[in-house]
């Protein structure tokens, strides 16, 4: 019933139908196979592409909707650290130039507080130089009367006492410093 | 000017060629070589028609580019051409089986019921012996290899992932071309998704048939007018019943016939013939849509047959020289176009239906 395929010889010649001709046997064999056909690839094929081709395409889209997402959020991000650098940098600023000016009145400050320190110290040396002068004369001139006077009383042949001693010498500090 | 029979010059001259060492034996065309060049013999699969079994040139022109030889090897047949040839040079056959649970006879096509018993009555549709014929045998197998494909790579693709090597990417090239560039702008995107499978099985199945078609020993089954008629048949009740589906029966036949802004009088004559010509143009139009692909597909292939005979023309003598590689260039450059043609063919077949169907989805 069910022949298999054999290898036989031909039994004659060539013979063809003609090319147009329709063979309703093959016809119907093809309908029933194409139709065939289109059933499994559509139960096993074309549904499953159709539905991973459409899940891709949401996949795709989501994947750049997210991306455009990402990139707004991004852009938010970028502008919003843009401006927190801009307000650094003008912080910076002001704290540098606020630093520079308390540098500038450290310095000032610094440099009066040394000038008046070199100032008083000056004045305090001119005080103490004064002070060991004027000393110094006194010491001299009272030397100096001691001297003279002992030099007169010696030529005067008499002693003065102590009041005249005074008096002498005042009188001759009184010359001495109006003659310095 | 005489031809031998090859098998026969063959088995006599075994011993005389062994000892000559020059005898030519290809495909059983085997000719002694120093026969032919000494009178012109050519090599022909039978006796010849001359009264001593020889043939001249023209017979062997008239053989091999006989119209009888030609179609033979382009159309469909009960048979698969064999390997060697037969004692009459013919060459040898994978007969078909006919497959049938009810009977040991040849079921046939007649007037009796769908499947008779062949009878002198129903002897005029004698060719519906539903005897699956070598086309039929390489659309199975096309659909087997539209299967292989396509149900692995649904299976692969169908989480939304991304195919992955060469070839499936390639697949995934032609579906989305298919749908992207053929169907969505011919069917429009919101009703090309329920006509997609059939645009794909369409494509992808025609292409397929082309394909095989340029395997040597096999055929284009698109080459045989009943293959593409039953294509073409689908298609066609597929355009009239979405027609009517979206439209109505009396909506869809009204449809048939454009708007005529013409005098009553004049619109009851000629709105009738006009509907009668739109509704033969509609079945015609899908008998072309048939014939399209039949006659590109077997005139390809007969060309091809054409250049090759010509090798058989002048086999054995010493025209065979020349003819031989201009012939085989000749035949791969055909060939190349045949390639292109199939996938052609394929694309048109596709692009008509989906025209087809958009034309009676959308009618104006």
């Amino acid at each position: 019933m069910f022949n298999s395929f054999v290898l036989i010889a031909s039994e004659g010649g060539a013979h063809s139908r003609p090319p147009l001709e329709v063979r309703v046997d093959t016809l119907i064999f093809s309908l029933i196979i194409f139709l065939g056909l289109a059933a499994v690839l559509m139960k096993f094929a074309w549904k499953p592409i159709m539905e991973g081709l459409d899940a891709r395409e949401k996949r795709i889209a989501d994947d750049i909707e997210n991306a455009r997402l990402a990139k707004e959020q991004a852009q938010a991000q970028l502008t919003a650290y843009e401006q927190q650098l801009a307000g650094a940098n003008v912080e910076a600023a002001g704290v540098i130039a606020e630093a520079k000016n308390d540098a500038i009145r450290a310095k000032e400050k610094i440099m009066a507080e040394a000038a008046a320190e070199a100032q008083r110290t000056r004045d305090r040396a001119l005080a103490e130089i004064e002070s060991a002068k004027n000393a110094a004369v006194r010491e001299l001139a009272e030397s100096s009367v001691d001297s003279a006077v002992d030099l007169a009383g010696s030529i005067v042949g008499r002693s003065l006492n102590k009041q005249d001693h005074s008096d002498l010498i005042e009188k001759s500090i009184k010359q001495f410093t109006t003659g310095a | 000017m005489t031809y031998q029979n090859p098998i026969v010059e063959d088995e006599k001259n075994t011993d005389e060629k062994a000892n000559q060492g020059d005898g030519h034996a290809k495909d059983g065309h085997a000719v002694d070589d120093a026969h032919a060049k000494s009178d012109g013999a050519h090599a022909v699969p039978s006796g010849g028609p001359e009264s001593d079994g020889s043939w001249t040139m023209a017979d062997a022109m008239g053989h091999y580019l006989g119209r009888d030889h030609l179609i033979s090897h382009v159309q469909d047949a009960d048979y698969f051409e064999g390997f060697g040839f037969d004692e009459h040079g013919e060459r040898n056959k994978v007969e078909i089986p006919w497959i049938s649970p009810f009977t040991n006879e040849k079921p046939f096509l007649g007037e009796n019921g769908l499947i008779s018993i062949k009878t002198e009555k129903n002897d005029f549709l004698g060719k519906a012996t539903f005897q699956p014929t070598k086309f039929v045998i390489l659309e199975l197998i096309g659909a087997l290899i539209v299967c292989a494909i396509f149900i692995p790579y649904a299976r692969r693709i169908r989480n939304g992932d991304r195919p992955k090597g060469r070839f499936w990417n390639m697949v995934d090239a032609a579906v989305c071309y298919v749908r992207d560039e053929i169907a969505v702008p011919s069917i429009g995107s919101s009703d090309a998704g329920r006509f997609l499978p059939l645009v794909w099985t369409v494509f992808f199945f025609v292409l397929t048939l082309n394909l095989i078609g340029m395997v040597p020993g096999f055929g284009a089954a698109t080459g045989s007018i009943s293959v593409t008629i039953a294509f073409a048949m689908v298609i066609f009740f597929v355009v009239i019943a979405t027609g009517m589906k979206k439209m109505g029966v009396v909506g869809f036949l009204k449809a048939q016939a454009p708007h005529l802004d013409l005098p009553p009088a004049m619109k009851l004559v000629l709105l009738p013939m006009i509907w009668a010509i739109e509704v033969f143009g509609l079945v015609l139009k899908h008998m072309v849509l048939a014939v399209r692909l039949f006659a590109n597909m077997f005139a390809g292939h007969l060309v091809v047959g054409v250049f090759i005979a010509f090798i058989g023309v002048t086999w054995g003598t010493w025209m065979m020289y020349p003819t031989v590689p201009v012939v085989i260039v000749s035949t791969i450059a055909i060939s190349l176009l045949e390639l292109l043609v199939a996938f052609i063919q394929a694309y048109v077949f596709a692009f008509l239906t989906s025209l087809f169907i958009g034309a009676a989805i959308h009618p104006h």
